[in-house]
């Protein structure tokens, strides 16, 4: 039960990543973590989500990573989603210990329009509208596919547009 | 739509960035394992040219803050529930972890020196041997466990999570190398072994794994990852270090000594009073078992930390030894809770007493509270309030009343989490009661044996489905029946998951909607998650709107498997619809009323759910729920 050549044989990043490798990783750090401010829960903190990304994409080797900018994307994405489940069962648990939860999110309410989309549609959107992506690439990144995608987009719009109007004539 | 553009902006800069050095410089720590052992994750995609990646054994610092019980500690780099809860977790684990080790075989022979304990118990670490482990571990901390372990390997064997009771780690070859030690006394027959250097290293060899655990692990390849012993606690300052207790000559690792010790060093609280609890056994403690408990709930209701700390066992838990400290750590605590009735009813057997414990009173709020066995009766607050509306047509809240209304909860803690509470109708059962234990003709409280009964409990509930559900795997659960299109099922009022097999067409689309009675649960968006899988096991990731109005698409023939995750307190029902006939509220759900996002306090309730105040409405009476934290819950 002793694993210490095994272990000794462990490779660090640096053998892994080459620094051009590494540099990728840096200059894709600021769309990252505004990709991870939009897809993850308003009370974790986007670097956070950026970093065990990161963290998992580095214990791979470079090679085995075409294209790193939608990996990392689908990554953050994936430790949303997991994220988000992890927490309604806590929520679940907390209410049957009949603990007073804490869980009320303190955002702006004029940010209420976005965070009450699905946050797979609501990163869809911001991938599709704000990065200007193709709606294939966007829905691989948060696996939908195109089809839903597409219906997913036209409903968001639809809905964010007559809620922007009806905020607009209420001023 | 540039109103859009500036509202995603506004979301994509929230918060205040760390910068790339930082989070790339952490993300390559945990990469390369520097810390404790954390647990196996995988969020990598899995598709195309993102195959799966190995499980990893994350490594990460052991999160040792100070134990401050006026204020929970101030947050770190990582958004954290409390470090508090934290460091506690982390002692707890590593508490209940090294004794599980240790109480397969009860406790031996010790070793000749401090040192030597500790290079006993690496080894015995280093070569899976839990017998060696409990030859070095404290006496009196491992004695009372081997029940509670023996049940869990069973538990885990019959449900196939391990292959073989006898060995529950097989598949985590674990290693200790180049260990460095220095000893320094601490008082007659106890020292403080601090490790100078040293690593632990950790590998899956999955294999070694039941098919179950493999599932669970799906395609992921092994992993390795190691630590630097000696700089487990760097984060705090303070060297890895244990203490080590003499017992008939023979040194011991004492698991209880060591926490204690690092709560004491991380607060910078007054040293330990080595070996006074169990000099001064004979004058603590309770004539009766009913003392026992009675006396320690009183001290708990006065904030009276002396008394409390001895009704605890001096030689279970050292808190004796602590008192300066913790009296230190606790002055500014006081509870808010008054005692009017208490009653107890103990069951003698030996040296160890059952004592179930029925008592009421208010708290400093004038709510009532109510403990009866393992069951807590606490109060859910509703706070109404009037509106006036001003010359604008703005309504805000004036005058409030509050009104309670009892709830009651049985069981414990976070293991509800893993399985439903088994109640024993028997009144004097194991699980309602408190344990007290006799030494040296006094009695005292043992936490350790109260917590393992209510562990025993929680073992005892544990199912096929609310494991396979923990451990993310509910499709691999036998079928609970099988869909038919418009035709509801009814969901148990649990977490864990309910499975339903629907033989489907490619290119079928499918709706489902969701009914439930449990209108808090509506109204907060938490009701039901659904996953659906196909033929070969492969969840389809379009099935996450299916009662949002977002059809899911079937891409095959087949027979496909749904699974429902309930999260309310009622049965609830659900139906699945071809999208062609499924009903409007199918198509076009509301948003959860609970998710709206009120632009002043408070809301008024409309009779089927909260609505928020617009200049628009009426003035009216509004309601908002709180729950007020009561002791014991």
């Amino acid at each position: 039960m002793t694993a210490s050549a095994e272990v000794g044989a462990q490779v660090g990043c640096d053998q892994r990543w080459d620094p051009n490798g590494i540099q990728e990783l840096r200059a894709l750090y600021e769309p990252l973590r505004r990709f991870a401010a939009v897809m993850g829960r308003w009370d974790v903190d986007p670097d956070d989500l950026v970093q065990d990304a990161y963290a998992k994409v580095l214990r791979r080797s470079q090679a085995e990573i075409r294209d790193l900018g939608p990996y990392l994307r689908k990554t953050i994405a994936n430790l949303a989603a997991d994220g988000r489940r992890r927490e309604r069962r806590a929520e679940h648990t907390r209410q049957r210990l009949t603990v007073a939860a804490s869980s009320t999110d303190d955002y702006p309410s004029d940010l209420d329009d976005l965070l009450r989309l699905a946050p797979r549609v609501r990163a869809l959107l911001y991938l599709v509208e704000v990065e200007q992506r193709p709606i294939a690439e966007a829905a691989d990144i948060v696996g939908m596919s195109g089809a839903n995608a597409r219906v997913a987009l036209m409903r968001a719009r639809r809905r964010l547009r007559s809620e922007l109007n009806a905020e607009a004539s209420n001023e | 739509m540039s109103e859009l553009h500036d509202r995603f902006e506004r979301l994509a800069r929230r918060g205040t960035p760390r910068g790339v050095d930082s989070v790339l410089d952490a993300a390559r720590s945990v990469a390369e394992g520097t810390g404790s052992l954390a647990g196996v994750v995988d969020d990598a995609p899995v598709d195309g040219e993102a195959s799966a990646l190995a499980p990893v054994v994350e490594i990460q610092p052991v999160d040792l803050q100070p134990f401050d019980l006026r204020h929970a500690p101030s947050s770190r780099r990582r958004r954290r529930t409390g470090s508090m809860v934290a460091a506690g977790g982390v002692a707890a684990t590593l508490f209940v972890g090294v004794l599980a080790i240790g109480s397969f075989v009860g406790s031996g022979g010790g070793s000749d020196s401090p040192e030597g304990a500790v290079r006993q118990l690496a080894s015995a670490v280093s070569h899976g041997d839990p017998l060696a482990a409990a030859d070095v571990l404290a006496p009196e901390e491992v004695r009372s466990l081997d029940g509670t372990v023996n049940a869990a390997t069973k538990k885990a064997q019959e449900l196939t999570l391990v292959q073989d009771a006898s060995a529950p780690l097989s598949g985590l070859d674990l290693s200790v190398d180049n260990l460095g030690l220095t000893t320094q006394s601490l008082g007659d027959g106890y020292a403080k072994v601090t490790v100078d250097g040293g690593t632990i290293s950790a590998h899956t060899d999955k294999p070694k794994f039941s098919p179950l655990m493999q599932k669970v692990l799906r395609d992921s390849g092994d992993n390795s990852a190691s630590t630097d012993l000696s700089k487990l606690a760097n984060d705090e300052n303070l060297p890895t270090f244990v203490v080590t207790v003499q017992h008939d000559g023979h040194w011991y690792v004492s698991v209880a000594y060591t926490v204690l010790e690092y709560v004491r060093e991380v607060n910078h609280a007054p040293p330990a009073d080595f070996g006074s609890g169990v000099k001064a056994t004979a004058t603590l403690g309770a004539d009766t078992p009913d003392a026992a408990v009675t006396g320690a709930l009183q001290a708990l209701s006065q904030g009276d930390w002396s008394k409390l700390i001895a009704l605890a066992p001096p030689d279970e838990i050292p808190v004796y030894d602590y008192r300066a400290a913790i009296l230190q750590l606790a002055a500014d605590s006081h509870p808010n809770f008054n005692i009017g009735k208490v009653s107890t009813a103990a069951t003698v057997s030996g040296d160890t007493a059952k004592v179930k414990l029925t008592a009421s009173g208010t708290t400093n709020d004038g709510a009532k509270w109510g403990v009866d066995g393992s069951c807590f009766t606490g109060s859910d607050e509703s706070v109404s309030f009037g509106s006036v509306t001003d010359s604008s047509g703005a309504i805000t809240p004036d005058t409030t009343q509050v009104t309670s209304t009892p709830t009651t909860e049985c069981g414990v803690g976070g293991l509800l989490f893993l399985a439903a509470p088994v109640r024993d109708t028997d009144s004097h059962a194991s699980s309602d009661a408190i344990t007290v234990v006799k030494e040296d003709g006094r009695w005292f409280v043992s936490p350790v044996g109260t917590v393992l009964d209510i562990v025993d409990q929680a073992i005892a509930g544990v199912t096929q489905r609310s494991l396979y559900t923990l451990l993310n795997v509910p499709q691999l659960l036998p079928p609970d029946g099988t869909l038919t299109l418009g035709k509801p099922v009814t969901l148990p009022a649990s977490s864990a998951a309910g499975v339903y097999t629907f033989t489907g067409h490619a290119g079928e689309r499918v709706l489902g909607q969701e009914t439930s009675s449990d209108t808090t649960a509506v109204n907060d968006g938490f009701t039901t998650e659904v996953r659906v899988f196909d033929s070969n096991g492969k969840a389809l990731d379009q099935a996450y709107g299916l009662f949002e109005g977002e059809a899911l698409q079937l891409p095959a023939d087949g027979t496909y498997t749904f699974v429902f995750e309930s999260f309310t307190r009622s049965p609830e029902t659900v139906t699945i619809w071809d999208e062609a006939n499924a009903p409007e509220a199918a198509k076009h759900p509301s948003v959860p009323s609970g998710l709206q996002e009120c632009t002043i306090t408070g809301s008024v309730d409309n009779g089927t759910g909260r609505t928020c105040f617009t200049p628009a409405l009426p003035s009216q009476s509004a309601t908002a729920t709180t729950s007020t934290s009561v002791p014991g819950a």
